[in-house]
């Protein structure tokens, strides 16, 4: 599909997708804290005050990858963002009823018109992609980058040049978001419907009550 | 040597008027060391030990002071006194590293099925 297959000893680049790294979770409610002999647990909080370094345990799992930084970065900077690769259904919720070809291709295609959080990657068993798998732009992993040249035969593949500068731009746009309430410019029928929707939002003051108007003769 | 930067210098004993053509006077630094050489090298050292001795007094709340000084007690007490928290056996704390990890999946799961009811529904609901 869209995968090249590098030489085993080629310099890591973007869009170069490993296999079994380690995705470290933190809990700042529970940190688990090892001291000489003696384990203890306790919050963040209550430990952050210290300024000394801590010896935490820290639970791992491995996870497929994609390198994320810039092929400059990804040749000389000291460590490496990856950003983790899941199952389709688990990044895309709306893939979970999706059966004909028809609305798989309506979301894939979804790229184009919409800022979503995932890049999608086509199944291909060359690569171990047994079903339709995603890069899940919000959870990044950091990994040394001299380490993980060390480890270049998890390295599985690449994308392809279209689909290498199609991940280069959803990166960046997925970045630069620009956040806003959705719901600033909607009038007050349109309010109304997306309020029945989001009961929990604060409306603007030009959409309050009598200061709605249709802006005829403003 | 270039000619532009051969410039003769004449020691001034008063500061001269200033002018209006902008010219470059590069009198001023020698000036300087005019002045400066009047005042006792003793008062000046005495001056500026006086200047950095009351300066926190007069100064505003110095944050970066104060991070300096909690951190500086935290040290003199040992991590192990500093760390409150529950004892925990090996096979607890295993436990606890697993839930960790299973609560994130989960909500990371959960968070991603928010966003599938509030996106774009593409079968038009009319």
């Amino acid at each position: 599909m869209i995968y090249d297959f590098p030489e085993r000893d080629a310099p890591i680049r973007q869009g170069d997708i490993f296999v079994s790294l380690p995705r470290a979770e933190i809990s700042l409610k529970e940190v688990l804290i090892f001291k000489e002999t003696e384990l203890r647990v306790c919050s963040w909080l209550e430990i952050v005050a210290s300024s000394e370094p801590l010896q935490l345990i820290v639970p791992v799992r491995p996870v497929a990858a994609i390198v994320a930084s810039q092929d400059c970065d990804a040749i000389r900077s000291r460590d490496i963002t990856l950003c983790e690769i899941r199952r389709f259904v688990d990044v895309e919720g709306k893939s979970k009823d999706t059966k004909s070809a028809k609305s798989w291709k309506n979301l894939i295609t979804q790229h184009a018109r919409i800022n979503q959080k995932w890049f999608y990657l086509p199944p291909d068993k060359r690569i171990g992609f047994d079903e339709k798998m995603a890069v899940d732009l919000m959870v990044t992993l950091r990994v040394p980058r001299a380490d993980l040249e060390e480890c270049r035969s998890l390295r599985k593949g690449r994308l392809n040049s279209v689909a290498d500068e199609h991940f280069r731009e959803r990166i960046s746009e997925f970045f630069r978001r620009y956040p806003y309430d959705e719901w600033y410019a909607l009038d007050g029928e349109e309010l109304k419907a997306y309020i029945s929707e989001y009961p929990d939002i604060t409306v603007y003051p030009w959409q309050k009550q009598g200061s709605m108007d249709d802006g005829i003769g403003q | 040597m270039n000619r532009v930067y051969d410039s003769s210098y004449t020691p001034l004993t008063s500061i001269p008027e200033g002018n209006s053509s902008a010219r470059l006077d590069n009198g001023y630094a020698q000036r300087r060391h005019g002045i400066g050489s009047t005042i006792p090298q003793a008062a000046k050292i005495t001056g500026l030990v006086i200047a950095l001795s009351i300066s926190p007094m007069t100064a505003i709340a110095d944050p970066w002071l104060a991070e300096d000084r909690r951190r500086n007690a935290g040290v003199t007490k040992s991590s192990y006194e500093a760390v409150s928290g529950r004892r925990l056996s090996r096979a607890e704390a295993l436990q606890i590293a697993q839930r960790i990890l299973e609560r994130a999946e989960y909500e990371r799961l959960n968070a991603v099925e928010y966003e599938a009811a509030r996106g774009i529904q593409w079968v038009d609901e009319q």
